[in-house]
């Protein structure tokens, strides 16, 4: 029978890993600077990330490649920009991985028919589903547990927006309620989180 | 209800991205005017940032990053924004409003004490969608360069010239899985050995980078191994160039641990030698 090996163990490693890699605000840094290296490691680093958001809310395979493209894109012209006294690395690139996403599926057809054939049920039942399989990560139970203490209409309608890239229109058609209390469940469902999650305001 | 009260209950919608072009244009425009707004939404953009957080991290598929490596390559970066510098009163861009506004969003994030209310910030917020012609034309340039990159790219390769090789469209059809899943491990004797696998297509794959080739004679052979015993899945060499991609024969049980061992050439039917690399997918 075979031994296993513990998946972190890596002890040729080990001698030369007496300091910490650099943080990705710091490779942020060195990629403002032009360097190709650091983006590859920046890369390798946040891509799966990356991709995963995209494609939870794309669904799509190669349409979530070209966006992920674009993203990375963006990072290389905009690392510049980057003010890292004003947000983390990830927060910065998230969010513009969230735009992207967004912006795709409200500019193709694809989006479109996509909006015809899910209904918020459906949506939201997938979304349940992926829950249950995903890896558990410290962030994904945290947020599990954040979204736990929301009202059902709150919960709904920030799931469809975020997740499913809808919007506060679309959610409402969705949802069969008016436009101007899914901008409040909107803003109230943020706030809730915003306190579970413990962010600072 | 005065209109700003209206424009601050849309904070939580635009975090989450849910408004329209034009009521974006118009929160933004609000944003520029209100440090209590500014300060709201930069702490919902970081909840929003944790529901991110907590989706399922996702491997691209090896071929991804040699094309954005490319890419980049021969792409412009922005020049650094001169916060001293006079900058023109708001000229509006609807053009590049995406990372525009995303990219400001975080130059402009600033709620540190002693900063609000200063003529200075106040400046500094117009700058969230006001910025330099010359700014512009080069983000414009660099679009079209990635237009135009992609649009080679495609003239470059097309279909019927360079398929993708089985390994790559097994190694994409599993991670397109709803349910894929990764985990990474060093290999002893050299390399980082990546598993992709989908319990619901019951299908795996690995991608080593820097696997060291074998003497001729040797074989890497995979196993799916469990506590009924272990099954072999293919035997494979490491790749001449870049990551050695290999979607493992037969069918994967979530919580199978995937082995490697090096084997006779030919492979064996039970692992002779300790693996190389084990890792478990679950």
């Amino acid at each position: 029978m075979l031994e296993l090996v513990p998946r972190e163990t890596d002890s040729s490693r080990d001698h030369e890993s007496t300091q910490l890699p650099p943080s990705k605000e710091e490779l942020l840094g060195r990629v403002a600077q032009g360097d190709q290296k650091a983006f590859a490691a920046l890369y390798d680093e946040i891509a799966p990330r990356v991709f995963g958001l995209i494609r939870r809310l794309l669904v799509d395979h190669s349409q979530s490649e070209e966006v992920t493209q674009e993203v990375f894109l963006e990072i290389w012209q905009n690392a510049t920009r980057y003010e890292p006294t004003k947000g983390g690395a990830s927060t910065w690139i998230l969010t513009m991985a969230h735009r992207r996403a967004v912006d795709r599926i409200r500019s193709s057809q694809a989006g479109r028919d996509r909006d015809l054939k899910i209904g918020v049920r459906d949506f939201v039942a997938e979304y349940d589903n992926v829950s249950d399989a995903v890896e558990i990560t410290i962030e994904h139970e945290r947020v599990k547990v954040a979204m736990a203490q929301l009202t059902e209409l709150q919960r709904q309608a920030v799931t469809l927006a975020y997740y499913g890239g809808f919007s506060h229109s679309e959610v409402s058609a969705m949802l069969k309620v008016p436009i101007g209390t899914v901008k409040t469940r909107l803003r109230d469902g943020m706030i809730r989180l915003r306190d579970e999650l413990g962010v600072a305001s | 209800m005065t209109e700003h009260d209206d424009l601050h209950l849309l904070a939580g919608a635009y975090a989450l991205g849910a408004l329209d072009e034009s009521e974006r244009e118009d929160f933004e425009n609000y944003l520029a005017t209100s440090e209590e707004a500014r300060a709201e939404l930069a702490a919902f953009t970081d909840t929003a940032v944790m529901l991110g957080m907590s989706t399922t991290p996702v491997a691209p598929p090896p071929s991804l990053k040699g094309d954005i490596m490319a890419r980049i390559a021969q792409t412009p970066q922005l020049p650094a924004l001169d916060h001293d510098a006079a900058q023109p009163e708001k000229t509006q861009m609807k053009a590049d409003a995406a990372s525009a506004t995303v990219t400001s969003m975080f130059a402009e994030r600033g709620t540190g004490p002693g900063a609000s209310g200063s003529t200075a910030e106040r400046k500094a917020a117009r700058r969230w969608y006001a910025r330099p012609a010359n700014i512009l034309i080069a983000a414009a340039a660099a679009a079209v360069i990635f237009v135009g990159g992609t649009a080679l790219g495609t003239a470059l390769n097309p279909p019927t010239s360079q398929q993708p090789s089985p390994q790559a469209v097994g190694l994409t059809e599993i991670s397109a899985a709803a349910d894929a899943q990764r985990a990474e491990a060093a290999v002893a004797g050299g390399g980082n050995a990546t598993v992709i696998w989908s319990g619901q297509l019951g299908r795996s794959a690995v991608v080593i980078s820097d696997l060291p080739a074998l003497p001729a004679g040797k074989t890497y052979e995979l196993w799916y191994i469990d506590s009924a015993g272990v099954t072999s899945a293919g035997t494979f060499d490491a790749a001449e160039t870049g990551k050695t991609v290999r979607v493992l024969d037969g069918k994967m049980s979530e919580g199978d641990t995937i082995g490697i061992t090096v084997e006779p050439a030919g492979g064996s039917k039970k692992p002779t030698t300790e693996p190389v690399v084990a890792i478990p997918t679950a």
